[in-house]
């Protein structure tokens, strides 16, 4: 740590540090060639230290921009736990932060991680619990996200939308009823004419079938 | 329920709700920097957020309901009449009906706020959820009330800038008569104006309420006369504040009088009926069919028909006030839909009757697209649900033992909302028969309807 704490010509870190933002100020800075632009900066005294700045401008909040990102991100604040009405109230509010936020661009997907942020955070301040099973934990939410829905969430529904109709019409059914009909278990099996114990085996069964279905078309997707 | 079970329920819900909306001119009209996120002066000042929150419970004010009791899952619904002490009895439910207040807030004069019931989505007679809409010329928000058991509840609906509640909250508990204290928790939102056609919801405001029956048969005088009412006070606390509601219920004309006082500048506010204009009455439908059959000369040169089977699928009698009834001679039989007073022959198969039905329902108008969307997927499966049971009468199938509408399968394919419904079907032992219908809803306009039959 010590060896690290002085720079190759004996400077402190600290004048290091000094001298670096007098340097970045004396540069000229480009900004003309887009959002984002490199400087290198050379001076005399100091030309063993080389200094490399990246410049980032703002996301500009474009219609473009907003198309790219809300479905992605009304899906994150519906699987959060929002019904509909919310859900759109958070994309507009998380969407409106990008204004005064402004935060960087450093990328689609680094924006998309910081309006999902966002959107947490709006998510708690209005006190909702969560869905069940999910914990409003970022790091955990940003490693489920990247790790199961990734960048294309409409793939992974179109995919979704797919192996639904590969399921033999009992399982289609126990699903459409449990998940999207939020029935109980005993409504199901009312209506399926199973015991409540074979509906929760037929709902396993289908929901890993889902989800091999739907990670191997992902996959096998160029 | 794992974090992958959760994702999976929330794309199919997507599937089932229709996909995410496209909120673009929304966002972009919101952040333009002209549009400033502002509260709407009223009345030339900026109101506490408490008073809001009171004149939104002040909005309980018009009370509606119908008698249904509740086993299990099996909802049965009541005569209110045969049940005297049930919140029911005490608030009519009918369309049109109308209540004109004198609003005083600290011995000061407002304008009159009229309440107008101007839909309800079931009856009396139904067996189901009763949900009525009540709209305030205060410009709050539309009302929704349903009554389970011998309750009240009320439900302050979404859209609208004012106060939104999350759920229903009792807010008259059954039977009068008999001493009663409940409390409840809940949470509101303020909705605030961002711009015309655009709002969003402030920050929520928890709230513990407790309510006590004070006085079964109180005498009460207010502009419209001297009513026998039962009066309830509940206090809520809150972080916004705590104030104290005070509610008169008489028999059979709803509130008669509300005080609310409190908050962190303690105002009073005053609403005192000064008018109510009975709605109309529910006809029974059956009359209504037997003037067809008499006046229709068609209909009349067939004779007494064999049967008249009146329909009952679920979705439809949830959502449509007409009634529905197959008329058979012999293998010949008509279709017949009746509301109120008028009685028609309808075909369930036609795009164009089913886009009149959603008409003369008021299923169509409403400048909310968050209830525009909602309602759509809800009427395109109504459609189905309705033209499915018209066919299956037609074959003289039962429902339940000879075929079953089991699930809907709908999309919103565009922006503009436009949705389509599917009934889907399994293969099952106990089903003889399968029916499919598939609906288009465009706009405002059922473009297609196609059943299938297996």
């Amino acid at each position: 740590m010590h060896l690290a704490s002085r720079a190759p010509n004996g400077e402190s870190l600290r004048e290091l540090r000094l001298r670096s933002r007098n340097l970045w100020r004396q540069t000229p800075i480009p900004t003309s060639n887009g959002p984002r632009s490199t400087v290198s900066g050379v001076h005399g005294d100091v030309a063993s230290l080389q200094i490399q700045a990246v410049v980032e401008q703002p996301v500009q909040l474009t219609e473009e921009v907003v198309r790219r990102h809300q479905q992605g991100l009304w899906r994150y604040v519906r699987f959060l736990g929002a019904d509909r009405a919310l859900a759109e109230d958070l994309v507009q509010d998380t969407f409106l932060q990008v204004l005064k936020a402004r935060p960087l661009d450093h990328g689609d997907r680094a924006f998309a991680g910081w309006l999902r942020r966002t959107a947490l955070n709006l998510y708690r301040n209005t006190g909702r619990q969560p869905r069940r099973g999910v914990v409003l934990d970022n790091a955990l939410l940003e490693q489920f996200w990247r790790e199961e829905v990734g960048d294309d969430s409409d793939a992974y529904v179109a995919a979704l939308r797919e192996c639904l109709t590969r399921l033999d019409p009992k399982s289609q059914l126990a699903i459409e009823l449990r998940h999207c009909q939020a029935a109980d278990r005993t409504a199901v099996a009312k209506a399926l004419g199973m015991s409540v114990e074979g509906v929760k085996s037929v709902l396993r069964r289908a929901r890993a079938r889902l989800h091999a279905c739907v990670t191997n078309k992902l996959e096998s997707s160029p | 329920m794992t974090w992958k079970e959760a994702w999976l329920e929330t794309v199919l819900r997507e599937l089932n709700d229709g996909p995410p909306p496209d909120l673009t001119a929304r966002i972009m009209a919101a952040g333009k920097p002209q549009a400033t996120v502002h509260q709407l002066p009223r009345n030339g000042k900026r109101q506490a957020p408490w008073l809001l929150v009171a004149m939104g419970f002040i909005g309980l004010g018009v009370v509606i309901a119908t008698m249904v009791q509740t086993q299990g899952d099996v909802v049965v619904a009541q005569d209110p009449k045969a049940n005297p002490t049930s919140a029911a009895a005490f608030v009519p439910l009918q369309l049109d009906a109308r209540w004109v207040y004198a609003v005083v807030v600290d011995d000061e004069p407002r304008p009159d706020v009229t309440h107008t019931i101007t839909a309800v989505h079931a009856s009396q007679e139904a067996a189901g959820l009763a949900i009525a809409q009540i709209e305030s010329s205060g410009g709050m928000q539309r009302h929704l009330y349903l009554a389970a058991g011998t309750n009240l509840r009320q439900y302050l609906e979404t859209g609208e800038p004012g106060l939104h509640t999350e759920r229903f909250a009792v807010v008259l508990r059954g039977p009068i008569g008999a001493e009663h204290e409940w409390s409840w928790q809940w949470r509101g939102h303020i909705r605030e104006f961002m711009r015309p056609g655009t709002t969003r919801l402030g920050r929520p405001m928890a709230f513990t309420s407790k309510a006590k029956l004070i006085d079964p048969s109180a005498n009460v005088t207010v502009p419209a006369g001297t009513f026998e009412a039962v009066m309830v006070r509940a206090t809520h606390r809150g972080d916004a504040g705590s104030f104290v509601e005070t509610t008169w219920y008489a028999r059979g004309v709803g509130v008669v009088q509300r005080q609310v006082s409190g908050g962190p500048d303690d105002q009073v506010a005053v609403w005192q009926l000064r008018h109510y204009r009975p709605g109309r009455q529910r006809l029974d439908p059956a009359h209504a069919l037997q003037r067809l059959l008499a006046s229709d000369q068609d209909l009349a040169a067939r004779g007494t028909p064999d049967s008249i089977e009146w329909l009952n699928p679920l979705l439809a009698r949830w959502l449509f006030r007409s009634r529905f009834a197959t008329i058979k001679w012999g293998d010949d039989m008509v279709f017949v839909r009746v509301l109120g007073t008028r009685a028609v022959r309808f075909d369930p198969e036609r795009p164009v009757e089913l886009t009149t039905l959603l008409r003369v329902e008021r299923r169509v108008a409403n400048a909310d697209i968050n209830v525009q969307q909602t309602r759509r997927s809800v009427e395109s499966r109504a459609v189905a649900d309705l033209a499915t049971a018209f066919r299956a009468s037609a074959r003289g199938w039962q429902p339940m033992g000879q075929f079953k509408t089991l699930s809907f399968r709908y999309s919103a394919a565009n922006r503009e909302g436009d949705m389509q419904g599917q009934l889907s079907a399994v293969d099952a032992d106990d089903i003889r028969h399968v029916l499919a219908c598939e609906v288009e809803i465009e706009a405002d306009e059922v473009t297609s309807v196609v059943l299938h039959v297996r």
